[in-house]
């Protein structure tokens, strides 16, 4: 059965209802309110984003569900993003942005995921000024604390 | 615009993606991203890799300046995992950190360069090998390997049986220890262990009892006070324990036991080394290393009596160790002692690895594992002097039947151990290792891939310089005569096979035994007079070919082989191990062939003689052809790399420096620049 979902400016997009469950916000929801044809407002996601998502869910609808690794090292690896969502990802960076803002709201985390190791990727072998020029971030450092912090993180930085 | 970078699960998601270089830049952006990233940033600080390759200077010191010194006080309660080559990093936690209290792994690799040595040392060095033989000990087990397909002896076990013990008299490995090696390892250690480094080590542990996983290979378990504090009551979480160097963590059989009797139930890894020095070196009474010989008495026959009674206790709880690796010698009383109530604690036991295990007559080990250890059925042991028969009466240690046998140079490893692993355990086999088990009969390969339906590794060619040990290999003639192998889901396929061949005449071949055991000493050779003991069967070219097509066939059913080694890519001169002068008609090939690295009697592994029969091998990522008498032609090169698309690397090639020319290098730098061609110059 297919699932109506309206964004933001008012936009209705209607997907099969395994693809719109790739989100466990809509797939709550759909459990909570049982079979139904009234659309699904999702307030928070323009239609423009919400397009993305959903050609995002569609591409992975058949993907397993995650298991979630249980190492009690929290580091995770970034350069293992498959070929199509690095060109999906392949964006401008408000886009980028809104995808992972959408993806969080709808809570889709493998797409949450591969926009959080797009954005890791973007900061890996930046300063930190080229970091704040980035993403347009203003410094609320004094050169004096900026330096300080420096040097107490020395052992991770000159390895 | 930045909007994510305002929800702290987010900066933290992404964060989780940086490594430490790029998150100590990242803290530097603004406050926020300080506050958010500096957690991240100390939860593990691993200096394990930082070691800088020779001629470079040693790392500087960690922590040394005052601003570290006082970041550790800052954000020393953030760290939860260490990863160390140093004890340094010890030294400044105790000094500058109180706060780090909530660690759960610690690893100190502490090694320098020159006590790597020692280790390195010590790992062979303790061991003597002596090999007495005589070189009638060659063509027995030439024969017992190479003449079983038609051999009705491997079918009538008494007669296998009587030859076996043949054998044991004319080759016989006897394995001891070296004391004074022992002895000046531990005296470094001790050396180096003065009471303040103990200090601070035994505070660290006492201040983190949530540590869940400690790697140490320096660990002074000669000390009573560092053994108490791994125990249970100090730290109950412990779940991954390792002390596995041979030339440290020496444990006495007293403190063994009482390491065992206090450990946690949780432990499920475990590793570590035990140790008894000699009766013959004196030491003053107060002198530490007078408890390492302890134990080494026979039992009185009250202690006898009272471990009766231990065997019938079974109020002891049951450990929770299901992977086991102990170095040392496990056959001294006070070591059994000790060890043998452990296990039969360990319900949950799967995998065990044992290196020196000093057999000479231990079945207890082998009883306590069969009734007490239920799902063993991983084992890595290095068998030393064992017998054939000890090595079968080994493999009854698992009942559920074996995974995973590593026996490399096994040197006692005969019919009657090959027949036990064909005929009892070829049903749950998914990893054979027997490099240098030369006595593993043709005969009985053949029957093992034709049975074994789970076998992913087969590993049968050794890469490490053993001299005095031969591969099996599997002869054409068992492929040809045999039913069609069942290990479909074979990845590794790792073994010699021989295929007598018309223009290879062997007019000589003897095998010589003996070779120095890595840096041991060796005494006694054996063969090498150089009078004929072998004769290739003569085959006609209609033969041979057909011989080569049945194995092509077998392996071309392996669909799912990702490595194939036929070769033998050691570095070490065959020539001190087996040898072949032969006649050849091709005078090119001659020089060749009459190289005595070279293995004259194999798979030619050219299309003409039926090399496209493994065109389906199409996760092939390996194929090594190293030291093989094959003559390739550009086109069978060719052919192989487009026939198998997974191809990395194709080791063994050799090539004639004047015929070689740019064409040739172009073509396979052009089509498959992904290939890593090992190609020798002639």
């Amino acid at each position: 059965m297919p699932v109506t979902l309206t964004s933001l400016d008012d936009v209705k997009f209607t997907v099969d209802k395994d693809v719109a469950e790739r989100s466990i916000l809509i797939k709550n929801m759909i459990e909570d309110v049982g079979e139904s044809d009234s659309p699904i407002p999702l307030p928070n996601v323009s239609s423009a984003v919400l397009k993305k998502v959903i050609e995002y869910c569609e591409h992975h609808r058949n993907d397993p569900v995650q298991v979630q690794d249980e190492t009690d090292d929290p580091r995770k690896r970034s350069n293992d993003i498959e070929e199509w969502d690095m060109k999906f990802m392949a964006v401008d960076q408000e886009m980028l942005f809104e995808i992972i803002l959408a993806a969080n709201y709808l809570d889709i985390k493998p797409l949450l995921d591969v926009g959080c190791k797009t954005v890791a990727n973007i900061i890996k072998g930046k300063t930190p000024e080229e970091i704040r020029k980035t993403f347009n971030i203003v410094n609320d450092f004094t050169p004096e604390e900026e330096a300080q912090i420096k040097k107490e993180n020395e052992w991770a930085e000159d390895r | 615009m930045s909007a994510i970078f305002d929800i702290p699960e987010l900066v933290l998601t992404i964060a989780n993606y940086l490594d430490p270089k790029d998150l100590a830049r990242a803290v530097r952006v603004n406050k926020a991203w300080h506050r958010d990233m500096i957690p991240l940033l100390w939860h593990t600080i691993d200096f394990k890799d930082s070691f800088a390759p020779p001629p470079a200077p040693p790392p500087a010191p960690v922590f040394s300046s005052p601003d570290a010194r006082r970041a550790l006080t800052k954000y020393g309660h953030h760290i939860r995992i260490i990863r160390s080559r140093s004890f340094e990093i010890v030294e400044s936690l105790m000094t500058s950190a109180p706060g780090c209290t909530l660690l759960t792994t610690l690893e100190l690799l502490d090694f320098a360069e020159d006590e790597f040595d020692d280790w390195e040392d010590i790992d062979h060095a303790t061991v003597v090998v002596n090999v007495q033989g005589t070189h009638e000990a060659s063509p027995t087990t030439e024969e017992g390997a190479a003449g079983s397909s038609t051999n009705p002896e491997v079918d009538d076990p008494n007669q296998d049986q009587n030859q076996q013990e043949d054998m044991q008299d004319v080759n016989t490995l006897v394995i001891t220890h070296d004391d004074t090696e022992v002895d000046d390892v531990y005296r470094s250690s001790v050396t180096r262990w003065k009471p303040d480094r103990l200090d601070l080590l035994l505070t660290l542990l006492h201040r983190n009892p949530g540590l869940e996983h400690f790697v140490m290979y320096d660990f002074p378990s000669f000390h009573e006070s560092a053994i108490r504090a791994l125990l249970s009551e100090r730290l109950p979480s412990l779940r991954v324990l390792d002390l596995g160097s041979p030339a440290s963590g020496m444990v006495s059989s007293r403190l063994f036991a009482l390491f065992l009797e206090g450990l946690s139930r949780r432990v499920e890894k475990m590793s570590l080394t035990i140790r008894n020095l000699a009766e013959d070196l004196t030491f003053a009474p107060d002198d530490p290393r007078a408890s390492l010989q302890y134990g080494l008495e026979e039992p009185t026959l009250e202690e006898k009596e009272e471990e009766e009674e231990q065997a019938q206790d079974n109020n002891t709880a049951d450990y929770g160790i299901r992977t086991l690796t102990i170095y040392g010698d496990l056959a001294q009383h006070g070591v059994t002692r000790a060890l043998l109530p452990f296990l039969r604690h360990c319900p949950e036991l799967e995998s065990l690895t044992m290196r020196e295990y000093f057999w000479t007559s231990q079945p207890q080990y082998i009883e306590a594992l069969r009734r007490h250890c239920p799902v063993l059925q991983h084992l890595c042991v290095f068998l030393g002097d064992a017998s054939d028969r000890e090595i079968a009466a080994t493999l009854r240690a698992s009942r559920a039947g074996w995974k995973t046998l590593e026996m490399s140079f096994a040197v006692g490893f005969g019919g009657l151990s090959s027949q036990v692993i064909v005929q009892d355990h070829a049903a749950t086999l998914t990893r054979l290792n027997i490099e240098g088990c030369g006595r593993f009969s043709s005969a009985l390969l053949q029957r093992l891939l034709e049975t074994a339906p789970n076998l992913k590794r087969l590993e049968a060619v050794s890469e490490s310089s053993v001299s005095h040990t031969i591969d099996p290999w599997l002869e054409a003639r068992d492929v040809s005569a045999g039913v069609n192998w069942v290990c479909l889901g074979l990845e590794r396929f790792r073994l010699k096979i021989r295929v007598p061949r018309p223009e290879v005449v062997v007019t000589e071949r003897y095998v010589q035994t003996t070779g120095s055991f890595t840096t041991g000493s060796t005494t006694a050779a054996a063969g090498g007079s150089g009078e004929v003991l072998d004769r290739m069967p003569q085959v006609s070219q209609e033969e041979c070919r057909l011989l080569q097509q049945e194995v092509y066939r077998q392996l071309g059913r392996l669909v799912h082989l990702r490595q194939l080694w036929l070769g033998n890519d050691s570095d070490q001169d065959y020539s001190n191990a087996q040898q072949y002068i032969v006649q050849i008609a091709e005078e090119e090939k001659k020089k060749l062939i009459a190289d005595s690295r070279f293995q004259a009697d194999c798979l030619e592994m050219t299309r003409a003689s039926g090399l496209e029969s493994l065109s389906g091998l199409k996760e092939l990522e390996s194929v090594d052809i190293s030291r093989m008498a094959c003559f390739l032609e550009l086109q069978d090169v060719q052919w192989m790399t487009q026939a198998w698309p997974q191809l990395k690397t194709l080791a063994g090639l050799r090539a004639d420096e004047d015929l070689w020319n740019d064409e040739n290098e172009r073509w396979l730098t052009g089509q498959r620049p992904d290939i890593l061609l090992d190609i020798e110059f002639e």
